[in-house]
């Protein structure tokens, strides 16, 4: 098996450096043949690396201990099931799973083509091959997921025990798939470029890309959160470690882009702007597989970590070098000529929002860099956590979510103060109701009022529009839901867009619920023992455990009397692995959409108490709930429209409906 | 340890909630009355002298609930304390996890320490000092503000507000026909004329011209045939 996996790895890599040549020179020579010569050989790749996954994964599932990744990643005790997790568990398997996702995406992006685009192939196809023969040289050279023992162990060290959870078989990998994926609208926008084709036939070809990129990421950051959450028993789902931080940084860039992009598409702006963002998104990506490859900072994400870590610092810069080189040179030819008539539209609300995600983004990594700063001016690596991100990005993202309510109810092109004051009416008194309301309920802090009443603005200006275009469509003699179904059909990456947004109210919803509203209680108690948190009264009845080869199982049984009276029984679970000397923790979580009662026990005490934790999450479910809605808002955004082009952006033009009448 | 009472801040949440569902739902609601009160009105132009200033009234009442929640700092609890002092302070022997958060016996020390420090009257920061005293200033989970360590928050003010003037500057001389746009007589020809009765049609006058005349930026807007 093992051979077979090495084999397949060099005839990828034979094929990647072949269709990087044959890119370069078809180009160059005006072969067309040699450009589709190269065409093939990248369909090829995903079948050799598909060959040498299927490899890997049998060796797991024949517990061939002579892989040493297969040794040191799993072991005889391991269900089966979790050969998916133990697959990336590790630098090489990972690397392996990176680069076998990298070239699906790369045999999809060339069939998937559009003929406008032909002219720039070769050169997007050199940079994905050149991004394809790096992850291959590392893996055959320093990384080899088929290194064979000499002398093959009985039974493996085992797979680290906090991998072995459901969250872990979709968050790595759609985080992993996220961070790679960046490279396909990269390359897209960076071969259109060295092309010398500097107009905006890209637009649409990499706002899609970007989109599935921006959908992975977003949706493994919201699983790690929910892992976090139901695993590592401190009962929070962001931590801001520096994990969590390069893989949000991306996220926040490619967020930004999404936007910036529209203005491109609709008024021909911002080109430059965009190609820059695109660049930096790119950066980051690559910064954050260096950082999860071993990287200098610590984390609790210290999973794989090891020296390969600088040879992407090197890939990194080179890239960064190519990518700013190849914008440089194209600076000229990429000067908009269309002005910007208002700093009171559209354009400038988009300008407005990529300020503030890149200044998140840029609080977040000096955030990540400042240890090593400080390591080297004054020799002491300080601690960068979540007090200074919330204390600095807190107040940002409340500014995010006020624009958010505003930016869309502006025209394009110019506006007056009237119109706009007009349009935010609404929204403006929903907001300052809501905070009055819940200020009346007892709602003291300042920041949650501001924040609910921001997610207010934002719900009743989305509403606004929804209605506004549902009635203009009414007057067409269209029924409600007809209205609203062809409302959504007829500009999907805007509507697609209302519903992110409102996925990130709930998000919002549940962060602030749990920031302000939380309670917590670290207690030890005896069987029989009770004790209240926040209306919830927890009796711990007594501890059950259970064996294992290479653990032990805790099954901490509490009867807890809810506030509204009724009993239930809940177990709290955890289990503890001697020879890695790790606890894993399940908390017992009951969830409605109100609160979360979470309890987690973490250790038994020797006078036969056991120490818990119990937790009142009040609104976290609703960031749960944002999960679903954020990939269907997506989906609607994503969704390819035929025969559609959007109409050219008019002022006031998107006020009456969003679609324009025939001249 | 046991039987002990409730939380006071959770208590008056959970009920709140019994009685009311997210405050989504409430904006929503508003929503629909907003509509019903007429303001959706287009193409009448409504005398609402007040109208402009409704964002302005609403960062006024902001900036009062704001400065009235710094004023009336509501009570903590031990509790709230603890959890807040601990999870300022990282834990020594794990990686990148706050006290508050680990599991391991030091941290619960450590916590434990806290607590004891709280109830003995001692303010946060002679709590969070004493962990500085012996584990340094690496024990904090936010770099302190002072000395070479101030730069740690003050360069996302420099970067924030460098961001801000790029951008200003960059809509400034966006808004200035440049040398490219005079060439084309036809965009924007009006720019900078009140937005008077006339802007919707001299902005469609200005696209069908510019279509006509295959103009900057349009090669993404679509087919001109289509419109």
């Amino acid at each position: 098996m093992a051979q077979i996996g090495t084999i397949s790895l060099y005839i990828a890599l034979a094929l990647a450096v072949y269709a990087l040549a044959a890119a370069v020179l078809g180009k160059t020579r005006r072969s067309a043949q040699l450009v589709e010569s190269a065409r093939y050989a990248s369909y090829l790749i995903p079948v050799m690396l598909g060959i040498a996954t299927l490899a890997l994964v049998s060796a797991f599932l024949q517990r061939d201990f002579s892989v040493s990744y297969v040794a040191a990643h799993s072991n005889l005790a391991m269900n089966p099931i979790y050969t998916w997790v133990a697959f990336y568990a590790g630098n090489e398997g990972s690397l392996l799973y990176v680069a076998f996702a990298l070239s699906i995406f790369v045999a999809l992006v060339v069939v998937f083509l559009p003929s406008s685009m032909k002219e720039s192939l070769p050169a997007t196809l050199a940079i994905l091959m050149g991004i394809m023969v790096f992850f291959l040289v590392v893996m055959v050279s320093l990384a080899n997921p088929f290194a064979v023992l000499a002398r093959p162990p009985a039974d493996g060290q085992g797979i680290n025990p906090l991998l072995t959870h459901p969250g872990m078989f979709f968050h790595p990998p759609m985080l992993m798939a996220g961070l790679i994926s960046i490279s396909v609208p990269f390359s897209v926008v960076m071969g259109q470029m060295v092309s010398g084709k500097v107009g905006d036939e890209w637009v649409d070809l990499a706002r899609a890309w970007t989109l599935v990129a921006w959908a992975f990421l977003g949706v493994g950051l919201l699983l790690g959160s929910w892992w976090a959450y139901t695993i590592l028993g401190w009962g929070g789902y962001w931590a801001w470690d520096p994990i969590e931080n390069v893989a949000l940084m991306p996220w926040l860039v490619l967020t930004a882009f999404v936007h910036s992009i529209m203005v491109q598409k609709r008024r021909g702006m911002f080109r430059m702007w965009n190609v820059v963002l695109m660049n930096v998104a790119f950066t980051l990506a690559l910064f954050g597989i260096f950082i999860n490859r071993g990287g200098p900072v610590p984390s609790v994400h210290s999973f794989a970590s090891s020296a390969l870590g600088w040879v992407f610092l090197v890939f990194l810069g080179a890239s960064l070098v190519f990518s700013f080189g190849v914008f440089l040179w194209r600076f000229n030819a990429l000067r908009g000529i269309v002005s910007l008539e208002s700093s009171l539209s559209r354009e400038a609300a988009f300008l407005l929002n990529n300020l503030l995600f890149l200044g998140v983004t840029f609080v977040t990594l000096w955030g990540v860099v400042f240890p090593l700063v400080s390591q080297v001016f004054q020799g002491v690596t300080v601690t960068v956590a979540a007090p200074f991100y919330n204390q600095i990005n807190g107040p940002l993202f409340l500014a995010l979510l006020l624009l958010m309510g505003v930016g869309p109810l502006l025209p394009w092109r110019r506006s007056s103060w009237a119109t706009v004051g007009r349009a935010l009416r609404a929204p403006a008194i929903g907001a300052i109701v809501a905070m009055a309301l819940l200020a009346l309920l007892g709602i003291g802090n300042p920041l949650a009022l501001v924040s609910f009443g921001l997610c207010a603005l934002v719900t009743v200006s989305v509403s606004q529009e929804w209605v506004r275009g549902v009635m203009a469509r009414r007057h067409r003699g269209e029924n409600y839901l007809l209205a609203f179904g062809r409302l959504i059909a007829a500009n999907r990456p805007r509507y697609g867009g209302y519903v992110v947004h409102l996925a990130i109210v709930l998000l919002a919803v549940g962060v602030t619920g749990t920031t302000f509203f939380g309670a917590t209680r670290d207690v030890n108690l005896a069987p029989g023992d009770e004790v209240s948190v926040g209306g919830y009264t927890v009796c711990y009845l007594g501890e059950r455990t259970r064996d294992f080869a290479d653990r032990r199982e805790f099954f901490n049984d509490l009867l807890v009397t809810l506030p509204n009276g009724r009993e239930m029984y809940m177990t709290a679970w955890r289990a503890f692995y001697p020879d890695q000397r790790i606890a894993a923790t399940h908390a017992a979580i009951r969830s409605t959409p109100l609160e979360d009662l979470y309890v987690v026990s973490s250790e038994s005490l020797e006078d036969g108490r056991v120490v818990f934790r119990i937790l009142v999450n009040p609104l976290v479910w609703w960031m749960w709930v944002a999960g679903v809605v954020f990939i269907l808002g997506t989906l609607i955004a994503l969704w390819p429209q035929r025969g559609f082009a959007l109409a050219p952006a008019s002022s006031r033009g998107q006020a009456a409906a969003p679609v324009r009448v025939d001249l | 340890m046991n039987g002990m009472g409730k939380c006071p801040g959770t208590t008056s949440w959970a009920s709140f909630f019994s009685r009311r569902p997210t405050c989504s739902k409430v904006g929503k609601g508003k929503a629909l009355s907003g509509i019903l009160v007429g303001s959706f009105r287009y193409g009448t132009t409504v005398k609402q002298p007040l109208l402009p200033a409704l964002p302005l009234l609403l960062l006024l009442l902001l900036a009062v609930l704001l400065g009235a929640g710094c004023v009336t700092q509501s009570a903590r609890t031990v509790d709230d304390e603890v959890r807040s002092i601990s999870s300022s302070l990282m834990c020594p022997v794990c990686p990148a996890e706050t006290v508050d958060q680990s599991q391991v016996p030091l941290a619960k020390q450590m916590q434990e320490i806290v607590r004891e420090k709280v109830q003995a009257g001692e303010s946060r920061q002679e709590i969070l000092d004493f962990f500085v005293e012996r584990y340094g200033d690496q024990v904090l989970a936010a770099p302190p503000k002072r000395g070479f360590n101030l730069i740690a928050w003050v360069v996302p003010g420099i970067g924030l507000l460098a961001g801000g003037a790029l951008v200003a500057y960059t809509v400034r001389r966006m808004r200035r026909p440049q040398r490219g746009e005079q060439t084309n007589p036809f965009v924007s020809a009006h720019n900078g004329e009140p937005d008077g009765e006339l802007g919707p049609y001299l902005t469609q006058v200005d696209e069908d011209l510019r279509r006509l005349l295959g103009g900057p930026g349009l090669a993404a807007e679509g087919p001109p045939g289509r419109g």
